[in-house]
């Protein structure tokens, strides 16, 4: 949360340092509407010297845009939880086998123009996500040296929430009409909150020859990693302000998570996503 | 913001929640330390007492304040029987809250435990229990338990809602946590692991490494078995002679008795070996035959070691004790023992460099062979069951049950092979080895009982009184039938020849022969009889296996038996 409440403020400030910026370049005056951006280019009776000498009228650039939308993150993923510790003077191991599935979430962005067609963007993501995990324990026989005992099981509706900000260096390039095509990328900062079996409930009685185990306790882990991300959004204004745009994104993250007794397993975050929704030019 | 609005709304907002915060933050009404607690501790000695406590404890129980949560038989003393009570309030349980009521065929005895007094408790936390687990999860412990709300008896005699959680900290250290309902405050914390079993390890007498189920009180190991299910004590006498007499004549046991190790790597090689065999021999029963030790409910088992040292062992000793308490093991049944409930002894044999003038063999700790334990506890068996009378042919059989339950336990866990731990079907090859040129390792065979002077036929057997009737020579017979029924052969007199069930079938004999030995035959059984008991078991247990009879059919006929 601390993260996110900082890429807020750190996106607000992109906002209010780029707007004057923007405006001192002298590119946000709107033209009349009997002088569309596509009457400027000269005509060949007009190339005269005389004419040539007069600035050449500039189309009309956006300031930037905001970009709400639906998100979807097509890709799978998993992680290990392997957990060695000691029992009954052995070596014993707990591993959980997690696979996230695809998820989908809203993303909602800000992108703005900062000099000619270069500009900084932020947006911030969030995809929900459920996922199962296939468990295994091999623990050491309490009467035997090397006679381990080993047993598996399941875990479901295993629930991942990823918010990522995403802070992005953009290029808007510099199009004519309807169109809008941005490219950006840069630093990525992931909250992930992943549902996780933090101990197996382990049914060992006598003689100890077998065990089962279950699903223990649930909770949830909640950790920040850091990443990058690279994409691209392309726009179709159908009106002079709002339009429709897809967005793709590749953001990636990682984050060793420490469970004690010296073990850890690697949470990572991310991935192939898109996007599309509304688009509202400034 | 509308014209009508109050002016610095935030300094509103920052009062309500001042106020609110004092509202959580106080003292709740029953976290007043009151004089609440009431400590029952009422025997036999004050009559009047306990009988008003125990009123008191069954009102409580009608009010569903006090429910029973464990029930024990008492294994020392029959008919006793001794009933763990939880005390509860709006249906949560009061931590500390507990009483034990001890019944003698249904009489009360004594009564000792606490109740608290939960007239003014409530059962609403404040804290959620997604919070509590945050707390309790905090520094990444793993949850083992969700948090659960109880109440807590506290040292002032107060009671406070609590959320009980189980955690794993870092470094396997597991905790029951107490976290306050109202504040998340920690109140205790107190560690699972405790007067608990542990796993040992230590060294056996042959060198080989082993694990020890041991106990853990006040920070010192004991050989006293908390994973399996009878009680199995291994008494370390340290040589204290006398007391041997007074703990055989039934004395009750400290726990100073017994075999003790500072840190579970336990060093003394006689205790290892002897703690860990009797409970390799009540796991062979257990899983092989699917009896609950000495008298299938779990009786007692316990060991003894160290009457003498080896050194002692050759010094002076008075008489016969050199060859009862030196080179010898044996079981003495009730009423003898601990709670008149039998015991074993295992001598510590002599230094390796002396032998038996008589044998020409070495003989080292009786406890470092798994097939002289797993015999000596088979006595037991047979105390608990038939109870074969030791003398004649009784006395042979029963001897001979021993020497076949020996030689199974040792198949059941150890490699077969003529080395050391290894499956033979001799007796006592582990303890008894062949020092003198011509010796032999061992004090039986089963196999060949003629190298060691055993008769194998009836026809050859002991007609004297030696030895109650010789039940260590005649034992030869059905141990040798035994052997044929499993290995099949020709008996070397009788040139019979059987075929056996096969060393991977042996499972069958062994259960016909338990089954028969243990549940079948009388006190005073012969030779004859343990052949139609034996028949008639594997008729019993195989009756779509004819292999099975014939083969123990065959084998009694080879040795002469009819």
């Amino acid at each position: 949360m601390r993260v996110l409440s900082n890429c807020a403020a750190l996106a607000a400030t992109v906002l209010l340092t780029t707007t004057p910026l923007a405006a001192a370049g002298g590119q946000q005056q709107p033209l009349p509407p009997s002088s569309p951006a596509t009457t400027a280019r000269p005509t060949a009776a007009s190339q005269t010297p005389a004419r040539t000498s007069a600035p050449p009228a500039r189309r009309s650039q956006p300031r930037g845009f905001v970009a709400a939308g639906a998100l979807f993150q097509p890709g799978k993923s998993s992680f290990t939880d392997a957990r060695t510790f000691t029992s009954n003077r052995e070596s014993a191991t707990q591993t959980g086998e997690y696979d996230i599935d695809s998820g989908i979430g809203f993303d909602l962005g800000v992108f703005a123009r900062v000099w000619r067609s270069l500009g900084a963007g932020v947006s911030v993501t969030q995809v929900n996500r459920t996922g199962q995990a296939a468990f295994s324990a091999s623990i050491p026989h309490p009467f035997f040296f090397n006679q381990p005992r080993t047993a598996t099981t399941t875990a479901a509706d295993l629930d991942r929430t990823e918010t990522g900000v995403h802070l992005s260096a953009a290029y808007l390039l510099p199009t004519s009409g309807r169109f809008g095509l941005t490219l950006f990328g840069g630093p990525s900062f992931f909250t992930i909150k992943q549902d996780v079996i933090s101990d197996l409930a382990i049914t060992d009685v006598y003689p100890y020859d077998t065990i089962a185990i279950a699903p223990g306790a649930r909770s949830n882990v909640s950790e920040s990693a850091v990443g990058f991300h690279a994409g691209a959004d392309a726009t179709w204004y159908f009106t002079r302000q709002l339009g429709a745009g897809a967005l793709v994104r590749y953001a990636s993250g990682k984050k060793s998570v420490s469970i004690g007794s010296g073990n850890s397993f690697d949470l990572e975050a991310g991935g192939v996503q898109a996007s599309i929704g509304l688009r509202l030019k400034f | 913001m509308s014209r009508t609005s109050l002016p610095y709304p935030w300094l509103y907002l920052l009062m309500a929640g001042t106020f609110a915060w004092m509202i959580i933050d106080a003292p709740a009404p029953h976290a007043q330390s009151r004089d609440a607690v009431r400590t029952l501790r009422a025997t036999e000695g004050s009559p009047e007492l306990l009988r008003e406590q125990v009123d008191e404890v069954r009102r409580l129980e009608r009010a569903g304040a006090m429910q029973v949560a464990a029930t024990t038989d008492d294994r020392l003393v029959p008919g006793h029987r001794h009933e763990r009570l939880q005390q509860y309030h709006l249906g949560l349980k009061v931590v500390g809250g507990s009483i034990v009521r001890q019944t003698a065929n249904g009489v009360v005895t004594s009564l000792l435990g606490q109740i608290y007094d939960t007239a003014a408790a409530s059962a609403s936390p404040t804290l959620t229990a997604r919070a509590a687990s945050e707390r309790a999860s905090a520094g990444g412990a793993a949850l083992i338990t969700e948090p659960a709300l109880a109440f807590l008896g506290m040292d002032d005699g107060a009671i406070k809602l609590v959320y009980e959680v189980n955690v794993r900290r870092a470094g396997f250290d597991l905790r029951t946590l107490y976290l306050d309902a109202a504040t998340g405050a920690e109140l205790l914390s107190l560690p699972l692991a405790k007067d608990q079993g542990a796993v040992g390890e230590g060294v056996g007498v042959l060198g080989d490494r082993k694990k020890m189920a041991a106990r853990l009180v006040g920070g010192t190991y004991f050989a006293e078995d908390m994973l399996r299910p009878p009680l199995l004590w291994t008494i370390d006498l340290r040589s204290n002679r006398r007391r041997l007499d007074q703990i055989a004549d039934g004395d009750a046991l400290f726990q100073s008795d017994l075999a003790s190790d500072a840190d579970n790597v336990w060093t003394d090689p006689v205790a290892v070996d002897a703690h860990t065999y009797l409970g390799w021999t009540y796991d062979y029963i257990f899983k092989r035959i699917g009896v609950r030790g000495l008298d299938n409910g779990d009786a007692p088992m316990i060991g003894t070691v160290n009457v003498y040292s080896p050194q002692q062992c050759v010094g002076a000793l008075p008489q016969g004790e050199f060859g009862e308490l030196c080179v010898n093991a044996f079981w003495i049944g009730p009423p003898a023992g601990p709670g008149g409930k039998g015991m074993m002894i295992f001598g510590n044999g002599m230094p390796s460099n002396f032998f038996l003038t008589s044998s020409g063999q070495s003989v080292g700790p009786l406890a470092g062979a798994l097939d002289i334990v797993a015999h000596e506890l088979t006595h037991g068996v047979t105390d608990y069951t038939s109870g074969l009378e030791y003398r004649n042919e009784s006395g042979a059989l029963n001897e001979a049950f021993s020497d076949m339950v020996g030689v199974a336990t040792e198949a059941y866990f150890q490699a077969r092979g003529s080395n050391p731990q290894q499956a033979d079907y001799l007796i006592g090859e582990d303890a008894f080895k062949a020092l003198r040129p011509g010796s032999v390792a061992g004090i039986r065979s089963i196999q060949a009982p003629s190298a060691y002077g055993d008769p194998d036929h009836y026809s050859l057997r002991y007609a004297g009184t030696e030895d109650n009737g010789g039940v260590h020579t005649n034992s030869g017979i059905p141990n040798h039938a035994y052997y044929l029924a499993i290995e099949g052969g020709t008996n070397r007199v009788s040139g019979h020849a059987v075929t056996g069930v096969g060393f991977a079938n042996r499972d069958q004999i062994e259960r016909v022969f338990f089954r028969a030995f243990t549940r079948m035959l009388p006190v005073r059984a012969t030779f004859s009889q343990a052949r139609a008991a034996t028949i008639q078991s594997a008729r019993d247990l195989y009756s779509s296996n004819a292999a099975v009879e014939r083969a123990v059919t065959d084998a009694w006929t080879a040795v002469g038996v009819q």
